[in-house]
Order: structure tokens, then C-alpha cells, then sequence
């Protein structure tokens, strides 16, 4: 594995652990020399000694090659059990005596040999000089088991092997413990750093375990956090102004637009509301000065003839007169029902709860001299209250019972019937009639101000009576509207608020 | 070491016994052989004695082995001794007549022809410091210090410690080890 791209942990465990075994290795491997030359020096001294110590008791006995004293000797070699093998050779080189003494005499070197000591097939040979007096009288031969000795090597290795790994476990454990205390701040600030650039969230801080580098750097690191938070929210502040700025300005331009699209509509609306009155008020105009010229017209033919037949036929005068004063009563009427006609737009209406029957027989009872010599069949429905204005209300019911009764009197037998009924969910009354009727092409006429479909000659009106109804009606929130045939009759139907109103509570 | 050095001044000894042994051996005359054992050891038992001071009359006189009585040894005692140097003393041999003579003797082989005179040469050579060796019977009863005795065809000694003590001379325990030791505390 490459150590560069290993974790923090396990470089420090590594950087620890290399250097603990490399040390204890050394001190090991230097022990280890040491004590197999400090032995080694110290097992030859020691068997050096006894070979000595044995050579020199035995000087005598192997001066006077007294054997038996020389067998004796070296019996008490028995005391050192790893002595193998001990020799005594006389002066002349000759073996006097041998231990064990019945070992075979081939396991001894058949005589003395100069070197001091050698080690073969372990154990370890001495060679030392019998001396008397400065005489090398003979030669002692000492063979040393080196097994024990081997042994105890081995078990000193074995120990210094024991104690360098349980020293390495200590120091794994050391090292364990210290890189904990070097890699953890690391590994948490690692992973602070991390959980930062993955979230952004910037408002989290690095745990500090300590003064050292790390602790600054941790500081360091929160420093910068914080400065980064401080910067975020700032934006962030800045941002929600910036959008709150924006919205409350497109709130701003939505509603300019509403309105906008308000105003132009209203304008729109207005504009055609004023040209439609604008068209109505010339129609009217021209209405007005044509039909208020027809009354003048026949005033000044008719004075005119006046003034040319006073002389002639003085008798004819009273007719004339008459006929110019017809003339002036027409124009008398036609101007009484245009200021009824302009006082419906003028004067404000006020409501209040309002009998219609009551309404119908107050009309029927004022036109009781027109009908007088009629015969006129009633059918007449007990009609709802609604809230209305009175006056205006008698007005329209008045216009539509006598322009029901004006158109009917061609009949022998009149039938005329107001009632309610329900006309696609609303509650109408009507006012029908077995009169003359019309063609229904021309109903869109019927409620134009001086539209008239029949003959002066065979109807007398105004033209206003119906236009004054429907203005009437409009100021009551409802509509009018007309069903006819021609010579079928008519029948009238409208709505008013009022009645809904009423219908409701 | 040192002792290498010695070996050079006594191998010649050395040699020159290896060929009288084998020109004894050759004549294989017992008593012979057993002499020339007796003078080898006269000569040993210097290694391991230790006279005191006063023994000497001067730091390099030489060591003196004195033969009283008929010599038995002829020229074997003299050529055992010849170049020996024991105690940084050189080794001389020297036979004496009568015990007055032989008061300047370190060891004194007393012979056999010696043995009806015993009781008067050992008195008077009780205060000098002089290893005596004898082959007479009741030699250490009558206050010798070292008996040759044949034992099994060898040659073998006995002690007196009491007598060596009495002539102050310090014998080695190993040569006692060899030895067969005896006590005459007692006897004066």
C-alpha cells in the first residue's frame, strides 16, 4: 500500500511503530551480541578456572604419576555435571588418567594439544598446562557440554524475544493511544471540512482538543467558518431584501397592470357607454327637433290657412283655430313625456317595499274614463311586493296597460292579462295583450326614443312611452323585453331586482 | 608462559633419563630401576617443599641433595639433577661422610648402611631445616620425615608431618595427597 495516500492513523501508527521496533530491534540485537560475548568470555573463564584449579591439585599426582591419585582428581569433576570429558597427560604426553573412567580412551584426544580452547560439535575443549613451580609437569583436558549453555542463550533469546513483542504491543498500544490524540482532531476537522462542502452549511465549528498546531490551526479553520457565515448570511440578507425589493415592485407592476387593464377597460367601457349615449343623445336630438317639428309644421300650415281664409270664410276660423291648437296639445304632450323621459335619468331613485297590485289597480283606476266605452276582459294575477320606487314603478306599469288597452282597441273583445312567471329561473311579470301586435324584426325599434311602428293616424304616441319604461326598469336592475306577432298581440315580460330581493327574504 | 622456558633447560634431563631407563630397562635389573625412580623423586620432592628463609645461606645458593652413607644411586642421582633449576635454585648433588658434614644438605638421602647410626644422625640434624628421605625401616618413627616404601612394584612415600613441621619445612598437601601421611606429636 502507498504510505503516501495511507490515513493519518495509520501514518502515525506506522511513523511510531517503525521507529519503537527499529529501536528495540537494535537494542535487542546489541543486548543479544553482548550477553553471547559476555558468556561466551565468561563460560570460557569459568571453565578455564576449573581447569586450573583442577591442573594445579593435580601436579603432584602427575609428577609422581601416581594415577590413581590422578583418577581420583578427576573424579571430583562429577561435581560440574557439564563436564563430559577430563584427561590427565603426564609429562612425556601419555594419558594417566581419564573421567568418566569408563568412558572409552577414543573419546580423548590421544595427547595434548597446544591451543588453549576450541569449541567443536558443542561443547567446548581446554587444554591446560599441569604446573609446578613454573614446571609444566603435564597437561589437564576439560570437555564442556555447551548445551546448557546453549540452552540459556536460548532462553535469554527467547526472552528478549518475549519482551520485544510485548514491548512492541506496548508501544502499539502507545502508539494507538497517541495517534488518537494526534489523528482524531485531524480526522474531525477532515471530516468537518467534508460535511461543510457537502451541506454548506458554514455555521458548524471544528472541536478543539488542544493548544498545538493543531489547535491553532482549528482556530484557524473555525476563523475562516465564521467569517464565511458572517459573509453568507450578509448575502443572504441581502438576497431575501433584493427578492422582498423585487417582489413588492412586481406586486407593485401586477397591480399598476390590473389597473391598467381596469382603467382601459372601464375607459373602453366608458367610451362606449359615451358613444352609445353620445349616438342615443343625436338619434335624440334628432328625434326630438324632427318630431317637435312636426306639431310646428302643422301649427303654422294651419295658421297660415288661417291667415289667408280669415277674410274669405270667416266661418271656418273656430276650425282652423281648433285645428292649431290640436297641433299645440300634441306638442304640449310630446314635451310633458320628454321631461317625464329626462327626470327618470335625472331624479334618484328610492326604493321601498311596494305592492305591485296595488301599483296595477291605482293605473287601472285612472284610466277607467279611457276604457269606459271598451269592453275590456282583465286578467289580472295577484302580483308580488318588491322594492322599488313607487312613483316610477306606476310609471312604467302605466305606460305598459295603456299602450296594452291602445293597441287592443281594434278588437271587439279585449283580453288583457298581467301576471308573474318564472322565465329561465327569474320571476318576470308580464302584461299581454290580443292587440294588433308587430313583426318581431322590428323589435330592437320598440325601445328607441320616438320609435313608433304604427301610423300616427292609426295609434297616437309619443314614441317615448316605451323608451321611459325600459329606463325605468334599468334603474331597477332588471331587463324588458318583448314577444309579438303581428296581429296576435304582444306580450311584454321584465324583471326587477326588487322582486328577487323580496322572493329571497 | 613461563613455564615454558624450564621445559628447555630440563628436556635435556629429560632425554638423558629417557635414555638411561631404557639402557636400565635394557639390563632389566630391578634395583636399578627402582634407584633411579628414588632420584627422580628426590628431585621432585623439591617442587614440593618450601624451606624458610634461613635455610640458605645466600639468595642464589644452589639447592643442595646430599647422599649419607654408601651411595646407592652411582651417577644416576647426578644426571637426574644435572641442569636443574627448582626455585630459581640450580640443583647440586653432594655426598657426605658423617652428619656434621651433612648439616649443609636441603634433602638428605640417608642409605640403609646408615640404619644402626640413625638414632644419633637424626638428633642432630633436628634443628636445621633438612627434608630427610631413607629407605630404613622405621625411619619415621624415629623422627625421618619421608620413607621411600615399595608398595605393588612402586615405588611409594610415607611422611612424618611432625617431623617436618619440627625441621620447618612446609610440605606441599599435594605431595601429602600421595603420600602416606603419618603423626608423631609426641615424640620429640
Amino acid at each position: 500500500m502507498n504510505l503516501r495516500d495511507a490515513p493519518i492513523r495509520q501514518k502515525v501508527t506506522w511513523v511510531i511503530m517503525l521507529t519503537s521496533t527499529v529501536v528495540l530491534f537494535v537494542t535487542a540485537a546489541v543486548f543479544m551480541t553482548y550477553e553471547v560475548i559476555a558468556f561466551h568470555r565468561s563460560l570460557v573463564q569459568n571453565s578455564q578456572t576449573i581447569a586450573q584449579i583442577t591442573a594445579a591439585q593435580s601436579s603432584a599426582a602427575v609428577e609422581f604419576e601416581d594415577d590413581k591419585v590422578c583418577q581420583e582428581i578427576l573424579s571430583k569433576l562429577k561435581e560440574e555435571p557439564t563436564i563430559l570429558l577430563a584427561a590427565l597427560y603426564g609429562r612425556d604426553g601419555k594419558m594417566m588418567a581419564r573421567y568418566p573412567a569408563s568412558s572409552p580412551v577414543g573419546f580423548f584426544p590421544s595427547a595434548p594439544e597446544l591451543q588453549k580452547y576450541k569449541i567443536q560439535e558443542g561443547a567446548l575443549n581446554i587444554f591446560v598446562p599441569v604446573k609446578q613451580e613454573n614446571l609444566m609437569v603435564g597437561t589437564l583436558y576439560l570437555e564442556w557440554d555447551l548445551s546448557p549453555a546453549y540452552r540459556h542463550l536460548r532462553w535469554y533469546a527467547e526472552m528478549v524475544a518475549l519482551v520485544l513483542i510485548g514491548s512492541m504491543g506496548i508501544a502499539l498500544a502507545i502508539s494507538h493511544w497517541l495517534q488518537r490524540r494526534i489523528s482524531v482532531p485531524i480526522l474531525e476537522l477532515a471530516e468537518t471540512a467534508g460535511k461543510i462542502s457537502r451541506s454548506g452549511d458554514y455555521s458548524v465549528q471544528a472541536r478543539k482538543y488542544g493548544n498545538d498546531e493543531l489547535g491553532q490551526f482549528t482556530d484557524s479553520f473555525n476563523h475562516m467558518l465564521a467569517q464565511i457565515h458572517a459573509q453568507n448570511e450578509a448575502l443572504r440578507k441581502n438576497e431575501e431584501q433584493l427578492r422582498g425589493a423585487l417582489q413588492t415592485a412586481e406586486t407593485a407592476a401586477a397591480e399598476v397592470r390590473t389597473l391598467n387593464t381596469e382603467l382601459e377597460e372601464r375607459v373602453t367601457h366608458r367610451t362606449a357607454e359615451l358613444a352609445a349615449m353620445n349616438k342615443e343623445l343625436e338619434a335624440f336630438a334628432y328625434s326630438v327637433s324632427h318630431d317637435l317639428r312636426a306639431p310646428l309644421r302643422h301649427i303654422d300650415a294651419f295658421a297660415q290657412i288661417l291667415e289667408e281664409e280669415i277674410q274669405k270664410n270667416p266661418d271656418r276660423v273656430p276650425h282652423y283655430l281648433s285645428r292649431i291648437r290640436v297641433g299645440a296639445q300634441n306638442m304640449g304632450r310630446l314635451v310633458d313625456d320628454l321631461l317625464k323621459l329626462s327626470r327618470v335619468g335625472r331624479v334618484e331613485p328610492k326604493f321601498e317595499a311596494v305592492r305591485l297590485t296595488a301599483v296595477v289597480e291605482e293605473v287601472l283606476a285612472e284610466l277607467k274614463d279611457e276604457v269606459a266605452n271598451r269592453d275590456i276582459e282583465w286578467r289580472i294575477a295577484e302580483l308580488p311586493s318588491a322594492s322599488v320606487d313607487p312613483g316610477l314603478i306606476k310609471q312604467a306599469f302605466a305606460n305598459l296597460i295603456s299602450n296594452a288597452v291602445k293597441y287592443s282597441r281594434t278588437r271587439a273583445r279585449a283580453v288583457i292579462e298581467i301576471g308573474v312567471e318564472l322565465v329561465d329561473g327569474e320571476t318576470a311579470i308580464f302584461i299581454r295583450d290580443n292587440g294588433v301586435g308587430f313583426n318581431m324584426q322590428y323589435a330592437h325599434k320598440l325601445f328607441g326614443v320616438f320609435q313608433r311602428l304604427h301610423r300616427m293616424e292609426d295609434f297616437e304616441g309619443t314614441g317615448i312611452g316605451l323608451a321611459t319604461v325600459q329606463r325605468i326598469i334599468r334603474l331597477h336592475g332588471g331587463r324588458i323585453w318583448v314577444n309579438a306577432e303581428l296581429d296576435k298581440g304582444a306580450t311584454f315580460h321584465f324583471t326587477l331586482k326588487g322582486i328577487e330581493a323580496a322572493r329571497r327574504i | 608462559m613461563a613455564f615454558l622456558k624450564p621445559t628447555g633447560h630440563r628436556s635435556r634431563g629429560w632425554s638423558a633419563l629417557l635414555l638411561a631407563l631404557s639402557v636400565l630397562s635394557a639390563s632389566a635389573q630391578a634395583p636399578v630401576s627402582e634407584f633411579k625412580v628414588k632420584a627422580v623423586y628426590l628431585v621432585k620432592f623439591i617442587e614440593f617443599v618450601d624451606w624458610p628463609d634461613g635455610a640458605f645461606p645466600a639468595t642464589n645458593s644452589p639447592l643442595v641433595i646430599g647422599v649419607l652413607g654408601t651411595d646407592p644411586f652411582g651417577r644416576m642421582l647426578d644426571e637426574v639433577a644435572e641442569g636443574e633449576m627448582i626455585k630459581n635454585r640450580r640443583v647440586v648433588v653432594r655426598r657426605f661422610h658423617n652428619a656434621k658434614e651433612a648439616e649443609d644438605a636441603n634433602v638428605l638421602f640417608i642409605d640403609k648402611s646408615e640404619s644402626s647410626r640413625l638414632r644419633s644422625i637424626l638428633p642432630s640434624l633436628q634443628d636445621r631445616s633438612i627434608l630427610t628421605v631413607s629407605d630404613i625401616e622405621g625411619f619415621s618413627d624415629k623422627g625421618g620425615v619421608v620413607r621411600f616404601i615399595i608398595e605393588n612394584n612402586k615405588v611409594h612415600f610415607r611422611i612424618n608431618v611432625g617431623a617436618a613441621r619440627r625441621a620447618n619445612l612446609q610440605i606441599s598437601s599435594k605431595l601429602l595427597q600421595l603420600a602416606d601421611v603419618v603423626h608423631d606429636q609426641d615424640r620429640k
